[in-house]
């Protein structure tokens, strides 16, 4: 897959995941109303409400990841890079480019493995309702996946971006 | 301490700021900093595991859902233009002070933080607009990054504090005494950043007057008018003050727990910016918001999560035992050891949350300053208190971090160097505390009497 | 992994626990006594208050090498050590010394329950007591009827225990009952024991104290990696067996030490103790119908569940004429002096 073909399924999931993840978090909104008030009002809590809502945080804390990335949400300390020339960077680039691939891989793997392990023990929550855990978990391993793409395909246009403006400044 | 475990140590340290230096993501380099540690101390499947599970274990957690509610709550308002309204109020109302419009961020982040509890919420809900406004009152970038960072800290302290309720629970100190004792020492610190934010205000007016014409807001106690004065929109305000009241009340009047409360807040500013925007608007906005709020809340929970798998490692290295060992081994004078524990503390806030920090040191310091005679409950407000200096003093802290992502044009450089006041403001704090304990036991020991 | 130079072993134990906790003191005085037996081969290293990691994982994480000894909780087994949760049955036994000899004896005499620990790859090694369940509130309660339409703070079985009789279960952080009851969130707590209540600030603060008949409801072990324990010498595992053997004692101690200090607060701030008559909990014993239901959700999961059910339960008939140990909640409201 081409790094701009790359960058354009990154962008389009990481709407359709930062969309979602909203639809989660109006979710949380309602539903914690609905219990609050049940209970001050009736004495009657909506059954589970813990368990649910800590399901959905799970989902609503990292489906936003990919499109905090493409928005350029994610915190880095610039400092050092500013004073470098441009060969440098190209090579710091370079560098990050290959250790987000990295970290992402083993992640990505990782919360497979994560998943599966869910899906083969029937995990639960622990609260009343023993919600089974294994739809949060498949939402951070696709919430990741999306993320690393996303980083990765952000790089390599920074570092191809760097790169021509690099032959650029050669033919001058 | 094992050989392995000091290689290890300084292999991870060294690798961190390495990758810090080279403009990797802070959240990916603390986790990568600390599986490498973890794969020298326990080997790969441990390693492997540990950041496998990190992700879940961080966010699984009920009480982090004011984490997002709250964001939401402020990009909400913010979209709704109440925090606009308010800020023009304040400013409006402080304008003869130098830095008026910093005071009214000021004060915004004390009632903002006194809900929440969570530094990271508010500085994150804080940031963007409070800079926007400070930076169109004609006041520096740097004074806006300094005042909403060190403003995050408040909620710690100023109940309801989940950071003060865990100290009570691994110390075995009473938490309603802890919660009490909170609050002067909260009250102290707005204080202090006040008299911080109006000094450096008006150092910064010697050295660069505000050019006519550039400035939205009037800042200055001169005959100079602004261009265009903000047209007050009282109902904005009004209705910042009812999220406020809905959100601080449901706690108060026994409603709900500050947990829940997050939920409440955020349900009224979606009803207020319902009714603040055109039907035809309303999907976009409410679209553009939740989109905004879920992206801040990633960035949080991915700096967590890294921080996570960090602690794991600090934790598994026991560095933090040999340093308050060798503190016990010098047999030093009380205060000494007081202010050599307080010390040691902010490095830990280097690569540690609050919840974290107090989780790791707590349960270290508290048995040995007790041991020296220190009052457990006053220790708590000092220990977290620092703790969540350590939030904001270079070369590291969360609250920077959060700062930079929501406002990225400001540069880490510059926001360390709008927060060094803000740091001396938190050093006089401290010794205050030190040298009046009466300002912190006072209520919860009149509430006992 | 945990096996240094010249036949050492540093155990890194992690807990949800406090340091000063009765439960984790238990574990200090074992891990003292594991060290004296060895000459030092085996030290403990503590991590308290999930600092190392979460409750729900502990089991995991003493599998996969993130720990090598963990206390595991019976309210976040469910999905690791699901048969090890037959403890947390209410109303089965309200003796917590023949609740920990059946913990125990049960890794002896039942395949099903054994089992569990073993494919999860840990070795069972010791139980720690947590006591009967207690009710606390606000305003008064005489009968298991008063607690209908009443929001009561509870959790895992003890949430379904409410709902039997009418009561409003809300889960909540043990953290966060004090401030929700002063304010009127709740209008009480359970699935807390005695020993608990100064740990969370209710001892000073709970106006009504009752016991709701239900007994031990819950509890937690401490496990090994089966790996690191095959990998020690025979006289190191022999010294973690005895070790293990005088911890239900050492266990039960700490434990009474720190419901009398609750005890004396309670009596101190004025509290008020009742207990429900005997009648009305049976009763509400059979409205609850939880052991069953307990049964029919494992043996869905293909568990022989029937099996360690009645094991459990013949073990708590043969040991409950052999113990003369009396409930801390019983002794305070008794008035015995610890
Ligand atoms: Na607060
Ligand atoms: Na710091």
């Amino acid at each position: 897959m081409s790094a701009g073909r790359l960058s354009r399924v990154a962008r389009v999931s990481a709407t359709v995941f930062g969309l979602t993840a909203g639809v989660f978090l109006l979710a949380l909104v309602l539903l914690t109303v609905a219990d609050v008030g049940g209970r001050s009002l009736w004495n009657q809590s909506v059954l589970g409400t813990v368990d649910i809502s800590t399901l959905l945080l799970v989902a609503i804390a990292f489906l936003g990841l990919a499109s905090a990335e493409l928005d350029g949400r994610h915190v880095s300390v610039a400092m050092l890079e500013e004073r470098l020339s441009r060969k440098r960077r190209v090579v710091l680039s370079a560098v990050r480019a290959v250790l987000l691939a990295g970290i992402g891989l083993l992640l990505v793997w990782g919360l497979a493995d994560v998943l599966f392990s869910a899906v083969d023990r029937g995990e639960t929550t622990n609260d009343i309702l023993r919600l089974p855990t294994w739809p949060a978990k498949l939402v951070l391993f696709v919430s990741f996946a999306a993320f690393f793409v996303a980083a990765v395909a952000k790089e390599i246009q920074e570092l191809r971006a760097l790169r021509r403006n690099q032959d650029q400044e050669a033919n001058r | 301490m094992t050989t392995m475990t000091l290689i290890a140590l300084v292999v991870v340290v060294v690798l961190f700021l390495t990758l810090l230096a080279i403009r990797f993501h802070v959240g990916l380099s603390l986790m990568l900093a600390g599986l490498v540690g973890v794969v020298l101390l326990r080997g790969s499947d441990a390693a492997v595991s540990t950041v496998s599970n990190q992700p879940f274990s961080t966010a699984a957690d009920y009480s982090l859902t004011i984490v997002p509610l709250f964001i939401l709550m402020g990009v909400l308002a913010v979209n709704a233009r109440l925090a606009q309204a308010g800020f023009d109020l304040a400013s409006r109302v402080l304008r003869k002070l130098p830095g008026g419009t910093a005071l009214a961020s000021l004060s915004g982040s004390a009632l903002f933080a006194a809900v929440t509890g969570s530094s990271v919420a508010t500085v994150a809900t804080m940031a963007r607009v409070s800079t926007d406004a400070i930076v169109k009152a004609g006041n520096g970038i740097r004074l806006a990054a300094g005042v909403v960072c060190a403003g995050g800290t408040l909620g710690v302290l100023i109940p309801p504090s989940i950071v003060l309720v865990l100290y009570g629970v691994v110390t075995d100190e009473n938490i309603g005494h802890l919660l009490l004792a909170g609050i002067g020492p909260g009250l102290l610190t707005v204080l202090a950043y006040a008299v911080t934010v109006v000094v450096v205000a008006t150092r910064e007016r010697r050295r660069a007057p505000v050019p006519a014409g550039t400035a939205g807001g009037a800042v200055d106690g001169s005959d100079r008018e602004p261009v265009t004065p903000p047209k007050l929109d009282l109902t904005g305000f009004g209705f910042l003050v009812v999220i406020f009241l809905v959100s601080i009340g449901t706690i108060y009047f026994g409603v709900a727990t500050p947990t829940e409360a997050a939920s409440f807040g955020a349900m009224a500013a979606l009803v207020i910016l319902l009714i603040r925007t055109r039907p035809p608007r309303w999907l976009s906005s409410i679209k553009n918001s939740i989109v905004e709020a879920v992206g801040l809340t990633a960035m949080t929970f991915l700096l967590m999560t890294g921080a996570g798998v960090f602690t794991y490692f600090l934790a598994l290295s026991g560095a933090s035992t040999a340093l308050v060992n060798a503190v016990l081994a010098a047999d030093l004078a009380p205060y000494l050891v007081l202010g050599l524990c307080l010390v040691l503390l902010l490095p830990l806030g280097m690569f540690l949350d609050g919840i974290s920090m107090i989780l790791i040191a707590a349960p270290l310091l508290h048995p040995i300053l007790v041991g020296y005679g220190f009052d457990g409950i006053w220790l708590g407000v000092l220990i977290v208190k620092v703790a969540e200096m350590a939030l904001i003093t270079p070369p590291v802290g969360m609250n920077a971090f959060v700062y930079s992502g929501s406002v990225p044009e400001a540069g880490l450089g510059r926001i360390f160097r709008g927060i060094v006041p803000f740091i001396v403001a938190d050093i006089v704090v401290v010794a205050l505390l030190v040298l009046l304990p009466d300002i912190v036991t006072f209520l919860p020991y009149l509430s006992s009497a | 992994g945990p096996a240094g130079e010249d036949d050492t072993f540093v155990l890194h134990y992690t807990t949800y626990s406090s340091p000063t906790s009765d439960q984790s003191k238990a574990v200090q005085r074992w891990a003292e006594e594991v060290e004296q037996r060895t000459d030092g081969g085996v030290t403990v290293r503590f991590h308290y208050s999930e600092s190392l990691v979460d409750a729900d994982e502990a089991v995991r994480a003493s599998q996969d090498g993130r720990a090598d000894l963990a206390q595991v909780g019976s309210i976040y087994a469910a999905s690791d050590l699901s048969m090890f949760t037959v403890i947390e049955l209410p109303f089965e036994t309200n003796n917590p010394e023949v609740q920990m000899t059946a913990i125990m004896r049960l890794y002896e005499e039942n395949q099903t329950y054994r089992e569990d620990f073993e494919r999860q790859g840990v070795r069972f090694l010791f139980p720690i007591p947590l006591g009967n369940a207690v009710l606390g509130t606000n305003r008064p309660v005489e009968s298991v009827d008063d607690l209908r339409g009443r929001s009561i703070r509870s959790g895992g079985l003890m949430s379904e225990v409410m709902l039997a009789v009418g009561a409003n279960p809300v889960a909540m952080t043990a953290n966060d009952i004090y401030e929700s009851l002063e304010r009127g969130v709740v209008d009480g707590y359970t699935a807390l024991a005695v020993a608990n209540l100064s740990t969370f600030g209710l001892a000073k603060t709970t106006r009504y104290l009752t016991d709701p008949g239900v007994g031990a409801y819950s509890s937690s072990i401490v496990v090994v990696n089966e790996e690191v324990y095959q990998s020690m010498p025979d006289r190191y595992q022999q010294a973690l067996q005895a070790a293990s053997d005088n911890s239900i004692a050492n266990g039960l101690e700490e434990m009474d030490a720190a419901a009398g200090t609750a005890c004396a607060e309670l009596k101190a701030a004025g509290t008020e103790f009742g207990a429900f008559p005997e009648d009305q909990v049976a009763d509400w014993k059979e409205r609850a119908d939880i052991a069953e239901s307990w049964v029919a959700r494992y043996e869905q999961k293909g568990y022989d569940a029937r099996s360690v059910l009645e094991d459990y339960r013949r073990i708590i008939d043969e040991e409950t004429p052999r113990s003369d140990y009396r409930a801390p909640l019983a002794a305070c409201m008794k008035g015995e002096v610890r």
